[in-house]
Protein backbone atom coordinates (compact mmCIF):
# COMPACT_ATOMS: atom_id res chain seq x y z
CA UNK A 1 0.00 0.00 0.00
CA UNK A 2 1.22 3.26 -1.04
CA UNK A 3 3.00 4.78 2.33
CA UNK A 4 0.71 7.81 2.47
CA UNK A 5 -2.73 5.69 1.74
CA UNK A 6 -1.35 3.47 4.46
CA UNK A 7 -1.03 6.53 6.91
CA UNK A 8 -4.42 7.62 6.35
CA UNK A 9 -5.74 4.21 6.89
CA UNK A 10 -4.03 4.06 10.01
CA UNK A 11 -5.57 7.06 11.22
CA UNK A 12 -9.26 5.80 10.22
CA UNK A 13 -8.80 2.96 12.12
CA UNK A 14 -7.72 5.03 14.96
CA UNK A 15 -10.05 7.24 14.53
CA UNK A 16 -12.60 4.27 14.85
CA UNK A 17 -11.07 2.98 18.34
CA UNK A 18 -10.74 6.67 19.60
CA UNK A 19 -14.79 6.72 19.61
CA UNK A 20 -15.31 3.64 20.83
CA UNK A 21 -12.94 4.32 23.65
CA UNK A 22 -14.52 7.80 24.15
CA UNK A 23 -18.24 5.90 24.37
CA UNK A 24 -17.58 3.01 26.89
CA UNK A 25 -15.14 5.77 28.88
CA UNK A 26 -12.48 3.89 28.83
CA UNK A 27 -9.07 4.36 30.45
CA UNK A 28 -7.06 6.66 28.80
CA UNK A 29 -3.48 7.16 30.40
CA UNK A 30 -0.88 9.58 28.55
CA UNK A 31 2.53 9.72 29.60
CA UNK A 32 3.68 13.02 28.11
CA UNK A 33 7.56 14.24 28.12
CA UNK A 34 8.28 18.32 28.05
CA UNK A 35 11.34 19.93 27.55
CA UNK A 36 12.35 21.77 30.62
CA UNK A 37 12.57 25.05 28.96
CA UNK A 38 9.06 24.54 27.69
CA UNK A 39 6.51 26.01 30.46
CA UNK A 40 3.53 22.92 30.97
CA UNK A 41 1.88 26.21 30.96
CA UNK A 42 0.98 26.20 27.38
CA UNK A 43 -0.25 22.88 27.46
CA UNK A 44 -3.20 23.51 29.62
CA UNK A 45 -6.01 24.36 27.49
CA UNK A 46 -5.77 20.90 25.48
CA UNK A 47 -4.76 19.01 29.02
CA UNK A 48 -7.84 20.71 30.69
CA UNK A 49 -10.28 19.64 27.42
CA UNK A 50 -8.63 16.18 28.12
CA UNK A 51 -9.28 15.67 32.02
CA UNK A 52 -13.16 17.67 31.28
CA UNK A 53 -13.68 15.14 28.61
CA UNK A 54 -12.09 11.86 29.46
CA UNK A 55 -13.35 9.67 31.62
CA UNK A 56 -10.24 8.18 33.62
CA UNK A 57 -8.02 10.60 31.91
CA UNK A 58 -4.52 9.70 33.95
CA UNK A 59 -1.61 11.92 32.72
CA UNK A 60 2.06 11.53 33.70
CA UNK A 61 4.20 14.71 32.67
CA UNK A 62 7.81 13.94 32.61
CA UNK A 63 10.51 16.82 31.51
CA UNK A 64 13.49 16.32 30.18
CA UNK A 65 15.70 17.36 27.44
CA UNK A 66 15.45 16.23 23.66
CA UNK A 67 17.55 13.01 23.45
CA UNK A 68 16.65 11.64 26.30
CA UNK A 69 12.82 12.28 26.23
CA UNK A 70 13.14 10.74 22.90
CA UNK A 71 14.89 7.67 24.32
CA UNK A 72 12.25 6.88 26.58
CA UNK A 73 9.96 7.13 23.92
CA UNK A 74 11.26 4.42 21.91
CA UNK A 75 11.32 2.36 25.02
CA UNK A 76 8.07 2.72 25.22
CA UNK A 77 7.85 4.81 28.42
CA UNK A 78 6.34 7.88 27.10
CA UNK A 79 3.83 8.43 24.23
CA UNK A 80 4.63 11.92 23.33
CA UNK A 81 6.67 14.64 23.68
CA UNK A 82 6.98 18.47 23.05
CA UNK A 83 10.11 19.83 22.55
CA UNK A 84 11.74 22.49 20.87
CA UNK A 85 13.16 21.00 17.45
CA UNK A 86 16.58 19.75 17.95
CA UNK A 87 18.76 19.64 14.99
CA UNK A 88 18.75 15.84 14.38
CA UNK A 89 15.30 13.94 14.99
CA UNK A 90 15.91 10.10 14.99
CA UNK A 91 14.08 8.52 12.40
CA UNK A 92 11.15 6.50 14.38
CA UNK A 93 10.04 9.79 15.66
CA UNK A 94 7.28 11.78 13.79
CA UNK A 95 6.96 15.46 14.32
CA UNK A 96 4.58 18.03 13.45
CA UNK A 97 5.27 21.88 14.06
CA UNK A 98 3.01 23.76 16.69
CA UNK A 99 4.68 27.51 16.51
CA UNK A 100 7.89 28.72 15.80
CA UNK A 101 9.09 30.18 19.01
CA UNK A 102 11.45 33.82 19.10
CA UNK A 103 14.52 33.59 21.83
CA UNK A 104 14.33 36.56 24.00
CA UNK A 105 16.31 38.36 26.51
CA UNK A 106 15.22 38.32 29.92
CA UNK A 107 16.94 41.19 32.62
CA UNK A 108 16.22 43.46 34.89
CA UNK A 109 13.63 46.81 34.08
CA UNK A 110 16.52 49.43 34.83
CA UNK A 111 19.15 47.38 32.75
CA UNK A 112 20.32 48.90 29.49
CA UNK A 113 18.67 46.04 27.62
CA UNK A 114 15.34 46.95 28.72
CA UNK A 115 15.38 50.32 26.53
CA UNK A 116 16.12 48.41 23.41
CA UNK A 117 14.11 46.87 20.81
CA UNK A 118 16.08 43.59 20.30
CA UNK A 119 19.61 42.86 21.88
CA UNK A 120 22.21 41.54 19.25
CA UNK A 121 24.67 38.78 20.07
CA UNK A 122 27.90 41.24 20.67
CA UNK A 123 26.14 43.01 22.54
CA UNK A 124 24.67 40.04 24.47
CA UNK A 125 28.40 39.43 24.85
CA UNK A 126 29.21 42.32 26.95
CA UNK A 127 26.82 41.06 29.49
CA UNK A 128 27.13 38.17 32.22
CA UNK A 129 25.09 35.60 31.37
CA UNK A 130 23.12 33.65 33.62
CA UNK A 131 23.35 29.77 32.53
CA UNK A 132 21.11 26.57 33.16
CA UNK A 133 22.71 23.71 35.04
CA UNK A 134 21.32 21.08 33.01
CA UNK A 135 23.28 20.35 30.00
CA UNK A 136 22.15 19.90 26.70
CA UNK A 137 18.75 21.96 26.58
CA UNK A 138 17.68 24.12 23.99
CA UNK A 139 18.84 27.54 25.11
CA UNK A 140 22.36 25.44 25.12
CA UNK A 141 22.49 24.80 21.54
CA UNK A 142 21.70 28.86 21.13
CA UNK A 143 24.40 30.37 23.34
CA UNK A 144 26.89 27.77 20.84
CA UNK A 145 25.68 29.00 18.44
CA UNK A 146 25.50 32.69 18.39
CA UNK A 147 28.58 34.59 17.75
CA UNK A 148 29.37 35.59 21.04
CA UNK A 149 33.19 36.28 21.21
CA UNK A 150 35.86 33.67 23.19
CA UNK A 151 36.16 35.88 26.09
CA UNK A 152 32.98 37.42 26.54
CA UNK A 153 30.89 36.97 30.23
CA UNK A 154 29.65 33.51 29.01
CA UNK A 155 32.47 32.11 31.57
CA UNK A 156 29.96 33.01 34.69
CA UNK A 157 29.74 31.82 38.61
CA UNK A 158 25.88 31.86 38.07
CA UNK A 159 24.17 29.05 37.12
CA UNK A 160 20.15 28.06 38.09
CA UNK A 161 18.79 24.16 38.38
CA UNK A 162 15.77 25.33 36.65
CA UNK A 163 13.87 28.42 35.28
CA UNK A 164 12.74 29.87 38.82
CA UNK A 165 16.00 29.83 39.33
CA UNK A 166 17.34 31.86 36.35
CA UNK A 167 14.40 34.34 36.60
CA UNK A 168 15.16 34.73 40.59
CA UNK A 169 18.82 35.50 39.47
CA UNK A 170 17.93 37.83 37.05
CA UNK A 171 15.82 39.90 38.98
CA UNK A 172 18.31 39.96 41.49
CA UNK A 173 20.80 41.54 39.33
CA UNK A 174 22.97 39.03 39.44
CA UNK A 175 23.37 39.29 34.73
CA UNK A 176 20.92 38.64 31.84
CA UNK A 177 19.32 34.97 30.36
CA UNK A 178 18.04 33.60 27.51
CA UNK A 179 14.84 32.22 27.74
CA UNK A 180 11.78 32.07 24.96
CA UNK A 181 8.63 34.94 24.31
CA UNK A 182 6.29 31.20 25.05
CA UNK A 183 7.87 31.37 28.56
CA UNK A 184 5.84 32.93 31.01
CA UNK A 185 8.00 35.21 33.27
CA UNK A 186 7.41 37.23 36.36
CA UNK A 187 6.26 40.69 36.47
CA UNK A 188 9.09 42.82 37.01
CA UNK A 189 12.17 41.40 34.78
CA UNK A 190 12.33 42.77 31.33
CA UNK A 191 11.69 40.77 27.99
CA UNK A 192 13.57 41.91 25.15
CA UNK A 193 13.89 39.85 21.52
CA UNK A 194 16.77 38.59 20.19
CA UNK A 195 18.33 40.25 17.08
CA UNK A 196 19.50 37.06 15.66
CA UNK A 197 17.05 35.84 12.62
CA UNK A 198 18.43 32.11 13.36
CA UNK A 199 17.16 32.94 17.00
CA UNK A 200 14.07 31.09 16.75
CA UNK A 201 13.09 27.06 17.87
CA UNK A 202 10.76 25.29 16.47
CA UNK A 203 8.25 24.08 18.81
CA UNK A 204 7.21 20.45 17.84
CA UNK A 205 5.29 17.88 19.25
CA UNK A 206 6.32 14.16 18.56
CA UNK A 207 5.61 10.89 18.72
CA UNK A 208 6.92 7.39 17.27
CA UNK A 209 6.81 6.41 13.61
CA UNK A 210 4.76 3.29 13.11
CA UNK A 211 3.52 2.82 16.60
CA UNK A 212 -0.62 2.58 16.98
CA UNK A 213 -1.76 5.26 18.66
CA UNK A 214 -3.69 4.65 22.05
CA UNK A 215 -7.45 6.60 21.72
CA UNK A 216 -6.01 9.10 24.40
CA UNK A 217 -2.47 9.76 22.82
CA UNK A 218 -4.71 10.48 19.40
CA UNK A 219 -7.01 12.45 20.53
CA UNK A 220 -4.13 14.65 22.16
CA UNK A 221 -2.26 14.79 19.37
CA UNK A 222 -6.08 15.94 17.14
CA UNK A 223 -6.11 18.89 19.95
CA UNK A 224 -2.52 19.65 19.35
CA UNK A 225 -2.34 19.73 16.00
CA UNK A 226 -6.04 21.69 15.16
CA UNK A 227 -4.78 23.84 17.76
CA UNK A 228 -4.19 27.74 16.94
CA UNK A 229 -1.23 28.63 18.42
CA UNK A 230 -0.34 32.28 17.83
CA UNK A 231 -3.03 33.00 19.81
CA UNK A 232 -2.10 30.49 22.60
CA UNK A 233 1.44 31.70 23.32
CA UNK A 234 0.16 34.95 24.47
CA UNK A 235 -2.59 33.46 26.64
CA UNK A 236 0.08 31.59 28.18
CA UNK A 237 2.11 34.39 28.69
CA UNK A 238 -1.03 36.68 30.05
CA UNK A 239 -2.05 33.83 32.14
CA UNK A 240 1.29 33.90 34.15
CA UNK A 241 1.13 37.42 34.46
CA UNK A 242 -2.51 38.07 36.08
CA UNK A 243 -1.53 34.61 38.09
CA UNK A 244 1.49 36.39 39.55
CA UNK A 245 -0.26 39.90 39.82
CA UNK A 246 -3.43 38.26 42.07
CA UNK A 247 -0.39 36.81 44.77
CA UNK A 248 -0.78 38.29 47.76
CA UNK B 1 -30.29 33.35 -6.16
CA UNK B 2 -28.97 29.78 -5.18
CA UNK B 3 -25.85 28.63 -4.31
CA UNK B 4 -25.36 26.83 -7.34
CA UNK B 5 -25.27 29.58 -9.26
CA UNK B 6 -22.87 31.59 -6.96
CA UNK B 7 -20.60 28.76 -7.82
CA UNK B 8 -21.66 28.74 -11.32
CA UNK B 9 -20.01 32.34 -11.43
CA UNK B 10 -16.93 31.33 -9.79
CA UNK B 11 -16.39 28.46 -12.19
CA UNK B 12 -16.95 30.90 -15.42
CA UNK B 13 -14.10 33.06 -13.73
CA UNK B 14 -11.89 29.86 -13.06
CA UNK B 15 -12.68 28.61 -16.73
CA UNK B 16 -11.00 31.52 -18.05
CA UNK B 17 -7.33 30.61 -16.58
CA UNK B 18 -5.99 27.96 -18.45
CA UNK B 19 -3.55 26.41 -16.09
CA UNK B 20 -7.14 26.67 -13.95
CA UNK B 21 -9.25 24.97 -16.09
CA UNK B 22 -6.55 22.02 -17.53
CA UNK B 23 -6.09 21.22 -13.42
CA UNK B 24 -9.50 21.36 -12.77
CA UNK B 25 -10.50 18.95 -15.62
CA UNK B 26 -7.65 16.65 -15.27
CA UNK B 27 -8.80 16.16 -11.84
CA UNK B 28 -12.27 15.88 -12.15
CA UNK B 29 -11.80 13.35 -15.29
CA UNK B 30 -9.48 11.09 -13.00
CA UNK B 31 -11.96 10.89 -10.24
CA UNK B 32 -14.63 10.44 -12.90
CA UNK B 33 -12.63 7.37 -14.12
CA UNK B 34 -11.93 6.04 -11.07
CA UNK B 35 -15.41 5.77 -9.89
CA UNK B 36 -14.22 7.73 -6.74
CA UNK B 37 -17.75 9.15 -5.47
CA UNK B 38 -19.28 5.66 -5.83
CA UNK B 39 -16.56 4.68 -2.72
CA UNK B 40 -18.70 6.87 0.14
CA UNK B 41 -21.30 6.31 2.25
CA UNK B 42 -24.51 5.96 0.72
CA UNK B 43 -28.28 5.79 2.26
CA UNK B 44 -28.74 3.45 4.26
CA UNK B 45 -25.48 3.12 5.39
CA UNK B 46 -24.53 3.89 9.02
CA UNK B 47 -22.05 6.71 9.97
CA UNK B 48 -19.00 6.22 12.04
CA UNK B 49 -18.73 7.72 14.97
CA UNK B 50 -16.21 10.31 15.15
CA UNK B 51 -14.44 12.62 17.92
CA UNK B 52 -12.50 15.97 16.50
CA UNK B 53 -11.85 19.47 17.85
CA UNK B 54 -13.54 22.24 17.11
CA UNK B 55 -12.55 25.74 16.00
CA UNK B 56 -12.45 26.50 20.19
CA UNK B 57 -10.14 23.81 21.37
CA UNK B 58 -13.19 21.97 22.41
CA UNK B 59 -13.41 17.91 21.68
CA UNK B 60 -17.02 17.36 19.54
CA UNK B 61 -18.31 13.64 19.75
CA UNK B 62 -21.12 12.82 16.75
CA UNK B 63 -22.96 10.17 19.28
CA UNK B 64 -23.67 13.57 21.41
CA UNK B 65 -24.93 15.34 18.94
CA UNK B 66 -27.05 12.42 17.27
CA UNK B 67 -28.62 11.95 20.96
CA UNK B 68 -30.26 15.95 20.60
CA UNK B 69 -31.00 15.60 16.85
CA UNK B 70 -30.13 14.70 13.21
CA UNK B 71 -26.76 15.74 12.21
CA UNK B 72 -25.36 17.55 8.67
CA UNK B 73 -21.82 16.76 8.06
CA UNK B 74 -20.09 19.04 5.23
CA UNK B 75 -16.89 18.18 4.23
CA UNK B 76 -14.81 20.35 2.67
CA UNK B 77 -11.43 20.85 1.60
CA UNK B 78 -10.43 24.45 3.11
CA UNK B 79 -10.73 28.29 3.24
CA UNK B 80 -8.40 28.41 0.60
CA UNK B 81 -11.06 27.23 -1.55
CA UNK B 82 -13.68 29.72 -3.56
CA UNK B 83 -15.99 27.16 -4.08
CA UNK B 84 -15.94 26.07 -0.05
CA UNK B 85 -15.59 29.29 1.17
CA UNK B 86 -19.09 30.28 -0.67
CA UNK B 87 -20.74 26.94 0.53
CA UNK B 88 -19.91 27.37 4.25
CA UNK B 89 -21.04 31.22 4.18
CA UNK B 90 -24.34 29.40 2.57
CA UNK B 91 -24.75 26.94 5.25
CA UNK B 92 -24.30 29.93 8.10
CA UNK B 93 -27.50 31.61 6.14
CA UNK B 94 -29.29 28.02 6.00
CA UNK B 95 -28.66 27.53 9.98
CA UNK B 96 -31.70 28.35 11.64
CA UNK B 97 -34.04 26.29 9.15
CA UNK B 98 -30.92 23.42 9.81
CA UNK B 99 -31.65 24.17 13.62
CA UNK B 100 -35.20 24.94 13.36
CA UNK B 101 -36.02 20.98 12.17
CA UNK B 102 -33.57 20.10 15.35
CA UNK B 103 -30.53 19.39 13.64
CA UNK B 104 -27.05 19.97 13.89
CA UNK B 105 -24.76 20.90 11.45
CA UNK B 106 -20.74 20.36 11.52
CA UNK B 107 -18.25 20.57 8.80
CA UNK B 108 -15.28 19.13 8.31
CA UNK B 109 -11.65 19.94 6.80
CA UNK B 110 -8.26 18.29 6.62
CA UNK B 111 -6.75 21.81 7.88
CA UNK B 112 -5.16 22.26 11.11
CA UNK B 113 -3.57 25.06 13.28
CA UNK B 114 -3.96 28.85 12.57
CA UNK B 115 -5.49 27.93 8.53
CA UNK B 116 -8.39 25.72 10.53
CA UNK B 117 -8.89 28.24 13.19
CA UNK B 118 -9.48 31.17 11.11
CA UNK B 119 -11.85 29.40 8.80
CA UNK B 120 -15.06 29.64 11.30
CA UNK B 121 -13.92 33.58 12.60
CA UNK B 122 -13.33 34.79 8.94
CA UNK B 123 -16.21 33.84 7.52
CA UNK B 124 -18.39 34.53 10.08
CA UNK B 125 -19.33 31.09 11.09
CA UNK B 126 -21.64 30.06 14.44
CA UNK B 127 -21.68 26.38 13.81
CA UNK B 128 -18.83 23.82 14.56
CA UNK B 129 -15.88 23.35 12.22
CA UNK B 130 -13.88 20.32 12.95
CA UNK B 131 -10.18 19.50 12.15
CA UNK B 132 -10.39 16.59 10.99
CA UNK B 133 -6.81 15.12 11.62
CA UNK B 134 -4.86 13.39 8.78
CA UNK B 135 -8.52 12.96 6.89
CA UNK B 136 -9.10 9.97 9.10
CA UNK B 137 -13.19 10.88 9.29
CA UNK B 138 -12.83 10.99 5.35
CA UNK B 139 -11.76 8.20 4.77
CA UNK B 140 -14.52 6.81 6.97
CA UNK B 141 -17.02 8.17 4.76
CA UNK B 142 -14.93 7.10 1.65
CA UNK B 143 -14.72 10.92 0.31
CA UNK B 144 -10.94 10.93 1.00
CA UNK B 145 -8.59 11.49 -2.42
CA UNK B 146 -5.05 11.84 -2.94
CA UNK B 147 -4.89 15.32 -5.00
CA UNK B 148 -3.45 14.07 -8.59
CA UNK B 149 0.04 16.09 -9.85
CA UNK B 150 -1.26 18.45 -12.22
CA UNK B 151 -3.98 19.82 -9.23
CA UNK B 152 -0.88 19.82 -6.62
CA UNK B 153 0.98 21.72 -8.99
CA UNK B 154 -1.57 24.29 -9.55
CA UNK B 155 -2.22 24.81 -6.05
CA UNK B 156 1.48 24.87 -5.14
CA UNK B 157 1.54 27.61 -7.88
CA UNK B 158 -0.82 29.68 -6.11
CA UNK B 159 0.64 29.56 -2.99
CA UNK B 160 -1.03 26.77 -1.46
CA UNK B 161 0.79 24.64 0.73
CA UNK B 162 -1.59 21.02 1.70
CA UNK B 163 1.54 19.61 4.05
CA UNK B 164 1.78 22.89 5.74
CA UNK B 165 -1.62 23.09 6.22
CA UNK B 166 -2.32 19.55 7.02
CA UNK B 167 0.99 18.24 8.95
CA UNK B 168 1.22 15.81 6.70
CA UNK B 169 2.81 15.17 2.95
CA UNK B 170 -0.20 12.78 1.79
CA UNK B 171 -2.16 15.82 -0.22
CA UNK B 172 -5.26 14.12 0.98
CA UNK B 173 -8.32 16.27 0.47
CA UNK B 174 -12.08 15.18 0.46
CA UNK B 175 -14.18 15.22 -2.52
CA UNK B 176 -16.55 17.83 -0.73
CA UNK B 177 -19.65 15.84 0.49
CA UNK B 178 -23.02 16.72 2.66
CA UNK B 179 -24.58 14.00 3.96
CA UNK B 180 -27.62 13.93 6.25
CA UNK B 181 -27.63 11.62 9.32
CA UNK B 182 -30.70 10.21 11.61
CA UNK B 183 -30.49 9.70 14.95
CA UNK B 184 -30.21 6.70 14.75
CA UNK B 185 -26.68 6.88 12.31
CA UNK B 186 -28.67 5.87 9.66
CA UNK B 187 -27.60 7.97 6.55
CA UNK B 188 -31.02 9.64 5.08
CA UNK B 189 -28.80 11.74 2.31
CA UNK B 190 -25.55 11.97 0.80
CA UNK B 191 -24.51 14.51 -1.58
CA UNK B 192 -21.15 13.38 -3.09
CA UNK B 193 -19.54 14.86 -6.16
CA UNK B 194 -16.19 14.49 -7.48
CA UNK B 195 -16.47 18.34 -9.53
CA UNK B 196 -15.66 20.12 -6.65
CA UNK B 197 -17.04 23.18 -8.19
CA UNK B 198 -20.84 21.53 -7.29
CA UNK B 199 -22.21 21.37 -3.95
CA UNK B 200 -25.43 20.37 -2.06
CA UNK B 201 -27.99 23.01 -1.95
CA UNK B 202 -28.70 23.94 1.39
CA UNK B 203 -32.44 24.04 0.98
CA UNK B 204 -32.19 20.63 -0.46
CA UNK B 205 -30.56 19.63 3.09
CA UNK B 206 -32.82 21.52 4.83
CA UNK B 207 -36.01 19.47 2.88
CA UNK B 208 -34.18 16.03 3.89
CA UNK B 209 -34.06 17.32 7.53
CA UNK B 210 -37.99 18.86 7.28
CA UNK B 211 -39.27 15.38 6.08
CA UNK B 212 -36.94 13.40 8.88
CA UNK B 213 -38.62 15.62 12.12
CA UNK B 214 -42.15 15.47 10.37
CA UNK B 215 -41.80 11.58 10.43
CA UNK B 216 -40.62 11.82 13.90
CA UNK B 217 -43.67 13.46 15.03
CA UNK B 218 -45.36 10.98 13.06
CA UNK B 219 -44.27 8.35 15.45
CA UNK B 220 -45.14 9.99 18.36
Amino acid sequence: MLPHLEAAFVAAQTASAQAAAFRRRADAPLHLGLNPTISARILMPVLRELGDRINAFELTLVEGISDALFVKMLDGDLDAAVVAEPDKLPERINRWLLFEDRYVVLCEPGHRFAQLGEVSASTLAEERLLLRSQDGSDFDRLLARLPLAADSQRSTRHCGGNEDHVEQMVAAGLGVAVSAASQPVAPGIAVVPLADPDAIRPIIVTAVAGRPHSPCLATFLKLMRARDWRSATEDSRSAAALSEASKP
Amino acid sequence: MSLGDDLDKIREHGAANEKIRFAYESMVGQLGRAEAAGRALKIGDTMPSFLLPNAEGRLVFSDDLLRQGPLVVNFFRGNWCPYCRRTLEALETALPAIEGTGGHLVALTPDTGSHFAETKGRHGLTYDILSDVDGAVGLQFGVLFRAPEPYRELLASLGIDLEERHGNSGWFIPIPATFVVDQSGVIRYAFVNVDFTRRAEPEEVVDVLRALSGRQNACG
